[in-house]
């Protein structure tokens, strides 16, 4: 049925109802005459706002409360400075990825070439023994830990509406903590006592480094998973003839990109250890990648470029703080190279390398500048769970515990 | 008795003659019981004021941009991080009553905030900018591009060709002669030569790109006269532009996207559409595809005067 003749049909109500409404919003016409009397200077006020009561003005009591509030970080903060600071933290990660940390710590790449010496190490073959032992702490931090903890939901792109079973189990950081530890327990008792009587191993330590950059003040705040100190500083020999990466060009990006300003800061580098310490000369660091926290800004997943650019961040980080400490804050140029180890794990992927730290000044291209030996992507395992019920370990490599145990030998 | 000026309506004298009419009646039943005199008053004011039951509610009507999907919250300062979203479902924020049919659930997406001001210098070589990724955004048709210069990173809406590591040029000079722009470029209207497709077109100088944002649509600059530049829509009608409106050239990402059907009722509601019925009326003779003249060219320009606004008289205080 056609409903127009329903809904035309005339009714004088209709025309009461919508006639208050109607006749209750009036437009007025703009006769131009504000506009006018601003031009002549007068002042020109809305009735109703003239007619509401202000507000007076009331002192503002300060009372604390049941306790001390933190206070608020704004200007008048005590730690507050007029000028930023860029921060790289262990949960931001650089654009760029290992082209920025270049720019950014003046370092030149060798791709693929560790110092011989630890070469020659990582060659010496351990006893199957030690790769049971070794195929056991992967055990441990995959399968054989009590922690139930929600893990990240499972997402499939191809079906995005569909919520999986929420999976409760071992976290990633709690992973890759068991297995370094465990890892450098087996090195050090395969170790000599010559080595492992000179050596402290300490677990989450943090290392500030601040540094000026062509006009930005940059510091870079990390927490080294496991640093390995010994009494005597690293010594490595340097090859030569290697083909290095030079520092690239990042235009038209600025190397200072996604690192957040910061207004609060300490002006000074801090090192974990005391300088009356006598074992406090930085050996090795262990840097977990824990996905769940180390994240991009704008969300998207984190690029392997990005991962191995946090590695030589963080190495330069121990190091260049370690500098300091020894020969000043304002160091630049150093007498001698300091070396670093550096390994980067996310449980199954290792990133070896090694920094040799020559300048801490980095402004510019030219001029004697940082070297980093690496070795990257070496996978440990393919996967370690539950498979049918039963514990699995599927394809270990053997080469990789020789690195470690080469670099904690060398 | 309220004695009413003239130069009123008849709409309103109609009424003062009804109330005159229901007054007389009103003296003539003084003398009778009390209930007719309350029935008498009743009547009175039924026509003039509404139950408490019904009170007049003006509900907005979707529209001119603003659809009733959802709430993006903006933070103070331009961020790249994806901001949160609260999902309205046809609702209106204010009256809570739902506006748009058909709009509700669906997977619920975080908000790329878009930077649609394409800033550039006016005098020497245009700035340089690189695409760093190419991501697909759950809020728009188009997919979205973070792009990174100097210090910023920031998101645009992304072109056909677009990759990671391509870099863009944006100026907002107006040369002499036009320039022979590539995807992805943003220019001023007036520097681009004519034929060239365009999206992303501002209003007005330094709004903002408002024009031209849905997948695989672009816009084609027909002609120039005086100042102005005259772009075609992807709905073919012409447009009078300032030749001092950036645009970016080239045509929107995710060309496929208009020409793949949905597939089945459960993906319509995965992208938030519930089920409508009753939409489509074959008989009334009001849908489907009319047949008119071509409009003419239309000047896109900002309002010169604003009404002011109107004064509500209600019945409370």
């Amino acid at each position: 049925m056609r409903l127009t003749q329903a809904l035309k049909r005339q009714h004088i109500d209709f025309m009461f109802k919508k006639h208050w409404l109607v006749q209750g919003k009036r437009i007025p016409i703009d006769t131009g005459v504000e506009k006018k009397l601003k031009d002549m200077g007068i002042e020109v006020q809305d009735a109703l706002e003239f007619v509401k009561e202000k507000r007076e003005e009331r002192e503002h009591i300060q009372i604390i409360g049941p306790y001390e509030q933190p206070l608020p970080l704004d200007k008048n903060h005590p730690n507050y400075k007029a000028k930023p600071c860029l921060t790289l933290n262990q949960d931001n990660v650089l654009l760029e990825g290992l082209s920025q940390a270049q720019v950014l710590t003046k370092t030149i790449i060798a791709q693929d070439k560790l110092p011989p010496k630890i070469e020659e190490l990582s060659r010496l073959p351990a006893p199957a023994a030690i790769h049971e032992n070794v195929k056991k702490a992967i055990l441990t931090a995959n399968v054989f830990d009590c922690e139930q903890k929600k893990l990240p939901k499972i997402k499939d792109p191809q079906r995005p509406a569909y919520n999986f079973r929420r999976i409760l189990g071992i976290t990633d950081s709690r992973r890759n903590q068991i297995l370094t530890n465990k890892l450098l327990q087996l090195v050090e008792k395969t170790s000599d006592r010559e080595v492992t009587q000179n050596k402290y191993v300490v677990n989450d330590v943090e290392c500030t480094t601040i540094f000026e950059k062509e006009d930005d003040l940059l510091q870079f705040q990390d927490v080294s998973n496991i640093l390995v100190t010994s009494a005597k500083p690293v010594q490595h020999e340097v090859e030569k003839d290697i083909p290095f990466v030079e520092i690239p060009s990042l235009y038209p990006v600025k190397h200072t990109i996604t690192m957040p300003h910061n207004h609060f800061y300490n002006n000074t580098s801090q090192y974990p250890f005391k300088q009356k310490v006598q074992v406090k000369h930085p050996h090795t660091t262990w840097l977990h990648f824990n996905r769940t926290e180390v994240k991009n800004i704008y969300g998207e997943p984190v690029t392997q470029n990005q991962i191995l650019g946090r590695s030589l961040t963080h190495a330069f980080n121990v190091a260049s703080s370690y500098a300091k400490q020894m020969h000043g804050e304002d160091v630049k140029d150093l007498p001698e190279p300091i070396f670093v180890n550096c390994i980067q794990t996310d449980g199954q992927l290792y990133h070896f390398g090694v920094l040799q730290l020559n300048t801490l000044n980095v402004d510019g291209n030219e001029g004697i500048k940082n070297v980093w030996y690496c070795k990257n992507n070496m996978k440990l395992y393919d996967s370690s769970r539950y498979f049918s019920g039963m514990p699995v370990l599927e394809n270990y490599n053997n080469k990789v515990y020789g690195y470690i145990n080469a670099f904690y030998n060398s | 008795m309220v004695n009413l000026p003239n130069n009123l309506p008849s709409t309103v004298l109609c009424l003062s003659f009804k109330i005159k009419y229901i007054m007389a009646l009103n003296r003539l039943f003084s003398n009778l019981t009390i209930a007719t005199a309350m029935v008498a008053r009743r009547n009175l004011h039924v026509g003039v004021v509404h139950s408490a039951s019904k009170p007049n509610i003006e509900k907005p009507k979707p529209g001119f941009g603003k659809s009733y999907r959802r709430i993006v919250h903006f933070p103070e300062q331009y961020t790249v991080k994806p901001l949160e979203v609260t999902n309205l479902a046809g609702r209106d924020p204010e009256t809570g009553r739902v506006v748009a049919k058909g709009i509700g659930g669906g997977i619920k997406h975080k908000y790329h905030w878009i930077d649609w001001y394409r800033v550039g210098p006016t005098e020497g070589p245009p700035q340089e900018e690189k695409v760093i990724q190419i991501i697909e955004d759950g809020c728009r048709t188009a997919h979205v591009a973070l792009v990174a210069v100097g210090d910023k990173l920031k998101y645009i809406l992304a072109t056909e060709n677009m990759k990671a590591g391509d870099i863009i040029k944006t100026s907002c000079k107006l040369p002499r002669i036009p320039v022979r722009a590539n995807e992805g470029d943003a220019y001023v209207l007036g520097a681009l030569p004519i034929g060239t497709i365009v999206h992303c077109v501002e209003k007005e100088p330094g709004q903002g790109g408002l024009y031209i944002h849905a997948a695989g649509t672009s816009g084609t600059i027909v002609r120039k006269q005086d100042d102005r530049v005259i772009v075609q829509m992807p709905s073919k009608r012409l447009f009078s532009f300032n030749q001092l409106c950036m645009a970016v050239v080239g045509r929107l990402s995710n060309v496929l996207h208009g020409s793949t059907p949905i597939g089945s009722p459960q993906r319509n509601r995965w992208l938030g559409n519930r089920p409508r019925s009753g939409l489509w009326q074959r008989k009334s003779g009001r849908h489907g595809r009319k047949i008119k003249p071509p409009k003419p060219v239309k000047q896109i320009c900002n309002p010169t005067s604003t009404k002011l606004p109107p004064i509500i008289l209600n019945m409370t205080p």
